[in-house]
């Protein structure tokens, strides 16, 4: 077996095992049953209607990959590079006949494996949960539905590869969690501020999915904004690589 | 004459408060069993951990199966294991969970061998037990156990007997000492227990301040009457300036 692949087999196993990880594959369901209850209740008491079935698909998208998911993504990144070195399980790896470049692509890749899931899991409870608001509006975009939850991967993984660079700088899980936190609130609320901090990271496209559908969005601004998050994929996993493989344990 | 398992040649790595190796060569062939001594800070672990490749040297080369583990690691590792103080099981899988993670790098070891293994270190009615509910002494036998479980021919232990009970410790003693004689495995072992390493151990390193002191085949004072204990605190004594 290819050691690449095993190891991907590994990161997989113990990412599943853990119990974090059950938590947030649980709160990933319970996420759209908990909105609908409440968007139920707001409407029954106030009388205003939010929106049909499709809305609170994209509703709910744009709440997962704003806060949820990049909370998620933090945490499972913070155990799974940081974690692992502060409790010395990481040495386990380290020590088999794998190169440390095959390791952390394959923690990355189980990363990326993670993120679609979550949302490939977001997108069924909220499809599910949506079918009881509007059933024949749900059914109509689950074109549209389906690719915006697909085209969200990509900012979200970009977010992740950011992250993990991030982590490399720190020796405790905790201290990770909160570096990225912070940098990501920080980057969040810069643009309120500082407008042209918008074009700076990816933590600023996460609803990147509304540009494609139906924003009209130019050509252009997809292209550059493509652009950019390519960038930070590209500066995340290259900086995180050379700091994991430069690490001493 | 074969090419030695281990080839360590000037390895030097100075930490910032000045503590580290230097200059550290020596070399180990098939069936040996290496014993390293040193008092605490000698820099044993660092240069075990430099050995497969945990740490970094400042200077030297370090060959493992000839490969050089800068260059080639996946290759200079393929026929190695190694058990360190500080490395620990993931505590939320079963013993069986975590060989079977161990394993997938190997995929020509027999289906079986993760039972074998366990039964060597006596874990075996315990491989359905999560990692997190095993003491000190389970804990270590189960390093032991991933350690030997890719059928090594170079296996590195650093203070492998911490932890274990005087069973346990015989244990480790008769697996070793049978490995090193029937299947030509090498050992490199660090330890304070000198009076085990004598037991253990053909050949005997002494590291004392970062440096290797003294390098020495136990059969060459073994009808002297002398003891490595002696032998140890007369090194010592001489590197100390007593």
């Amino acid at each position: 077996m290819n050691r690449l692949y095993a190891n991907i087999l590994n990161e997989s196993h113990k990412l599943y095992a853990r119990k974090i990880t059950k938590i947030t594959l649980l709160l990933t369901v319970a996420a759209p049953v908990l909105a609908a209850l409440l968007v139920t209740s707001f409407q029954r008491n106030t009388g205003i209607i939010l929106g049909d079935g499709s809305h609170f698909l994209l509703m709910m998208l744009d709440l997962f990959t704003s806060f949820l998911l990049p909370f998620f993504l933090f945490v499972t990144i913070a155990d799974l590079f940081t974690g692992e070195a502060a409790s010395n399980t990481l040495t386990n790896v380290l020590v088999r006949p794998i190169s440390r470049t095959k390791i952390f692509a394959s923690k990355v890749a189980v990363i990326a494996l993670y993120t679609l899931f979550c949302l490939a899991l977001m997108w069924l409870g909220s499809t599910i949960v949506g079918f009881f608001f509007d059933s024949g509006n749900v059914f109509d975009t689950l074109l549209a539905s389906s690719a915006s939850y697909f085209l969200a991967f990509f900012p979200m993984l970009a977010v992740g590869l950011i992250a993990v660079c991030l982590v490399m700088w720190v020796d405790h899980s905790v201290s990770a969690l909160a570096l990225c936190l912070l940098i990501y609130t920080a980057a969040r609320l810069l643009p309120f501020f500082y407008p042209q901090a918008v074009s700076w990271t990816a933590f600023d496209y996460t609803d990147w999915h509304e540009m494609w559908i139906g924003n009209g969005a130019t050509w252009g601004q997809l292209l550059q904004v493509s652009t950019l998050l390519l960038s930070n994929c590209i500066i995340g996993y290259t900086a995180g690589w050379y700091r994991f493989e430069k690490k001493q344990f | 004459m074969s090419e030695p398992i281990v080839d360590v040649k000037g390895i030097t790595k100075i930490y910032r408060n000045g503590r580290g190796l230097h200059d550290v060569s020596f070399e180990v062939e098939k069936g040996d069993v290496y014993g390293l001594c040193g008092p605490n800070g000698a820099g044993k672990t660092t240069l075990l951990k430099m050995l497969v490749g945990l740490i970094f040297p400042d200077r030297g080369s370090i060959r493992l199966f000839g490969h050089a583990i800068t260059d080639h690691f996946e290759k200079a590792m393929e026929q190695v294991s190694c058990m360190f103080e500080s490395m620990a099981a993931y505590p939320y899988l079963t013993a069986c969970e975590n060989l079977k993670l161990a394993a997938r790098f190997y995929p020509e070891l027999p289906k079986n061998r993760s039972a074998e293994v366990l039964e060597w270190v006596g874990l075996e009615p315990y491989r359905h037990e999560k990692v997190a509910d095993f003491s000190l002494g389970m804990k270590r036998r189960l390093a032991l156990a991933a350690a030997l479980l890719s059928d090594p021919k170079l296996v590195i232990l650093d203070e492998p007997t911490n932890g274990l009970d005087i069973e346990g410790t015989l244990q480790m003693r008769q697996l070793i000492t049978r490995l090193a004689r029937e299947s030509g495995t090498a050992f490199l072992i660090s330890s304070h227990m000198i009076g085990e390493m004598e037991k253990m151990c053909n050949r005997i390193g002494i590291l004392y301040g970062g440096r290797l002191i003294l390098q020495a085949k136990v059969n060459e004072w073994s009808g002297t009457g002398r003891t490595l204990e002696h032998m140890y605190m007369s090194e010592i004594g001489k590197a100390q300036g007593v």
